[in-house]
């Protein structure tokens, strides 16, 4: 008898246990739990050895660390630190400046880009950077065909007149140009010491390039730090590289924790493990405010949350109608999901994130849910008695909201209008599949810009990519597909500015998708560190932040 | 014999209070809950436990005491079909296993211990994930992890039992094999299987909690006690939100388990000269 109570009260002690951990996990003790790592011995500038080292603590997603590959969300905060381009985003994603080039020229028509590199600059090995690495690497970068690799498709050639000059020819005027050099696909790779390891710019370089394994745990660039080490979700080590032309960065070492459950991170933070917590849930950051040493900051995404209507009735019966979901986009109590949401949120007028170059102002929802005039059309439409439909949403947490609670809110918005849903939680990669292919009716996504430029949310327009995950095919608003190929190519700025305006109104009135959110995260900082400042497209330009 | 246990064992009678209030809730939880478990009232999100919310509301604003209360229905009627059907289905291949002997014997064993190496949690999850997260895939998966231990017992009684004079007379007389299952050694064993069942009820009730806590339960919003845990793990400062389903789990399962335990001793000599 004994025995069986002393059973039953462990088992729910495993039980208790087990609800304190991470609900979905690599082992809990990921980031935590590895006191012999040099992470726990020194915690703060004062290492040992008098080593300066910055620990940050993230729930990343990277996979790899080859330029030519990587196209996570956290990808960047690695590659940044390691790799030059030709143009950077400098503070903050306004000030788009240049990198590794000295001086730009554009021709006339747009289509001829002319570098000048900087002189003397040296990679991490000690190689010279010339003109020819500059061409290898984007070439590299293009012949991989990584998820990146559609930035290049409007380059026709890449000419190195002598070391220092390269001169770029584009198919067509593309004013994101510059934009999408900032990303790692055009990151410059020390080719000599890449082709050593087996990498290759060849035509075949998807089949043939086997330097992904040695790139994933070092890097071959001339940024202020290099790859010292990479253990695949435990940390990533950078350490600082002294042939780096710029100014020297503060910190020797920066160690990059993986801790995937975001109560550890800022109880790591508040016991002095960590110097950043990267992933901060808005209920934490309240409990955080006040805190002497700490500070909780603001990181302004440009990831917008969207609720995808399948246009193809097929999939999506009634809620193919246009009708019904434009009821839907009025049915929305937007308030609420911001309150859900935490604090800092907008709410665009269509998926063009606030920020970036000829983006509407965000919506105004104070007069939402309108679910009289929803009601009115939902009833034009024919279906006043309402209907039931499944939908799709990814298990997972993005900026800190929590999709499965975002999903349930809009579950019960959707019920005042009489629309029944039953909710499918999905494993994100599972998930991904049908939302790619245009197999759900209606699913919760989210939407990282490609690049920070709205040309890259031209993909929510008809026919185009993320427009054919809701099967919102060309023919069906033959305006806004004729746009948003125009579009693309304005250089002119007025010009730009006004074409997306007119998709953007355009979009309020037919489209498949119900904007929810444009993210704001927070982060929180040991209070001493100085230049932190969150850039979207890199999370943290690392070389910035120093301890005094 | 109730009267004597509960006499007897003091534990047995607080296990039985438990699952009685328990019941009585299940019955009547959607006549008496004061709020509507789904209705989302968003500017009283995560108020603490007060009089208005007696124990406090969630990241919707939705009431929790009303959810822990509707709760009780799913979790008791989880268990009590995985257990029902479980059973069920070990019986009939336990009892046909046992009956056979030989060769078919040999081969349905090994099929049920087939089931039975792999942990019972493991096998529930890869089936439920393979299936998809419903109420009734998340049965279905418990349900196949759980009928192997009905199939064992119910195999030992049986041989235990056809060996008995009264089956052999009823033989003698020409009874078909059809009727001296049913009539002569089914009523014999199933003793048993109802004492296992009800040991084993509180585990059904842990077993399905845990793969709803793991998201393999029914999908939100459902006020399934698992995921009710799970949604307030995510929220440490906000305790009610785990705490109240949590408690709902332990002493459902506890009392559960006491009862099973007093049935067990009660009709088990060995062990009640133990205590």
């Amino acid at each position: 008898m004994k025995k069986t109570l002393l059973l039953v009260f462990l088992l729910l002690l495993l039980f208790a246990f087990a609800a304190c951990a991470p609900a979905e996990t690599t082992p809990p003790d990921g980031g935590d739990a590895t006191p012999e790592s040099e992470g726990t011995e020194g915690t703060e500038e004062a290492t040992a050895g008098g080593e300066k080292q910055l620990i940050i603590a993230v729930n990343p997603d990277y996979e790899s660390f080859d330029p030519a590959i990587a196209y996570e969300v956290y990808g960047m905060l690695v590659l940044h630190a390691c790799y030059d381009n030709l143009f950077e985003f400098q503070d903050s994603l306004e000030n788009l400046a240049l990198g590794a080039a000295e001086s730009y020229e554009v021709s006339e028509d747009g289509m001829t880009y002319t570098f000048k590199l900087k002189e003397g600059m040296v990679f991490a090995s000690g190689n010279p950077m010339t003109s020819a690495d500059v061409k290898w690497s984007f070439e590299r970068g293009i012949n991989m065909k990584g998820n990146g690799a559609f930035m290049g498709d409007g380059i026709v050639s890449i000419e190195t007149p002598d070391d220092l000059t390269v001169v770029i020819q584009l198919s067509a005027p593309d004013p994101s140009f510059p934009t999408k050099l900032s990303y790692n696909v055009f990151s410059i790779m020390d080719s000599a010491l890449a082709t050593e390891h087996g990498a290759t710019n060849a035509e075949n370089a998807a089949e043939v390039d086997t330097a992904k394994t040695w790139l994933d745990s070092n890097s071959a660039g001339s940024g202020p730090y290099y790859i010292e080490s990479y253990t695949p979700k435990v940390e990533v080590v950078l350490a600082r590289n002294e042939n780096y032309y710029g100014e020297a960065p503060y910190y020797d070492k920066i160690s990059i924790k993986t801790v995937v459950d975001s109560n550890t991170q800022v109880m790591m933070l508040q016991a002095g493990d960590v110097d950043i917590a990267m992933n901060v849930d808005p209920e934490q950051a309240k409990s955080l405010e006040g805190v002497e040493g700490i500070e909780v900051k603001d990181a302004q995404s440009l990831t917008v949350s969207f609720l995808l209507m399948n246009r193809d009735p097929e999939v999506g019966g009634p809620v193919a109608d246009p009708t019904v979901q434009k009821a839907i986009r009025l049915a929305l109590d937007y308030p609420g999901i911001q309150t859900i949401a935490g604090p800092g949120m907008v709410t665009p007028v269509a998926p063009f994130p606030i920020g970036l170059f000829g983006s509407l102002p965000a919506m105004d929802v104070s007069e939402y849910p309108k679910t009289e005039e929803a009601l009115a059309l939902m009833e034009e439409a024919g279906y006043a008695d309402g209907f039931t439909v499944d939908f799709y949403v990814p298990t997972t947490i993005v900026a800190g909201v929590d999709f499965s609670l975002l999903s349930q809110k809009i579950q019960s918005d959707l019920n005042t209008i009489g629309i029944q849903t039953n909710i499918i939680p999905e494993d994100v990669t599972i998930s991904l599949e049908t939302y790619r292919t245009g197999k759900q009716p209606l699913g919760l996504w989210y939407w990282n810009p490609d690049y920070p430029d709205n040309n890259s949310q031209l993909a929510f327009l008809p026919g185009q990519s993320v427009g054919l995950r809701a099967n919102w095919t060309a023919d069906m608003n033959p305006e806004l597909a004729e746009l948003a190929i125009e579009a693309a190519s304005i250089v002119d700025e007025d010009a730009r500015e006004e074409a997306f305006a007119t998709i953007q109104e355009m979009m309020q009135e037919d489209t498949p998708f119900a904007c929810l959110l444009q993210h704001t995260s927070q982060y929180a900082i040991d209070s001493s560190l100085q230049g932190v400042e969150y850039i979207d497209r890199y999370k943290f330009d690392l070389k910035a932040i120093s301890g005094e | 014999m109730i009267r004597r246990l509960i006499k007897q064992n003091r534990l047995f009678a607080i296990g039985l209070t438990l699952c009685a209030i328990w019941l009585i809730i299940a019955v009547i939880a959607p006549y008496v809950v004061p709020y509507d478990p789904l209705y989302q009232d968003l500017t009283a999100r995560f108020s603490s436990p007060s009089a208005e919310h007696w124990f406090g509301t969630d990241a919707l604003g939705r009431d929790i005491f009303s959810r822990v209360m509707t709760g009780s229905r799913i979790s008791i009627g989880a268990g009590l079909l995985t257990i029902v059907f479980a059973a069920a289905v070990g019986v009939i291949y336990g009892g046909i296993s046992g009956y056979a002997g030989g060769l078919i014997d040999e081969l349905m064993m090994r099929g049920s211990e087939l089931v039975q190496s792999f942990p019972t949690i493991i096998l529930a999850m890869v089936i439920c994930a393979a299936l998809g997260p419903s109420l009734y895939n998340a049965l279905i998966a418990m349900v196949v992890v759980w009928w192997p231990n009905y199939a064992r017992v119910m195999r030992s009684m049986v041989i235990q039992v056809k060996s008995n004079e009264y089956v052999e007379a009823s033989k003698s007389l020409g009874a078909s094999r059809f009727r001296i299952f049913f009539k002569e050694i089914l009523p014999n064993s199933i003793g048993s299987i109802v004492v296992l069942g009800t040991v084993d009820f509180g585990n059904a009730i842990l077993l399905f909690a845990g793969l709803s806590y793991l998201g393999l339960g029914s999908p939100p919003p459902t006020p399934e006690w698992g995921l009710m845990v799970s949604e307030g793990s995510d929220y440490f400062q906000h305790w009610w939100m785990a705490s109240f389903p949590g408690l709902g789990i332990l002493t459902m399962s506890m009392g559960a388990n006491f009862i099973g335990d007093g049935v067990r001793d009660f009709l088990d000599p060995k062990l009640r000269k133990e205590l």
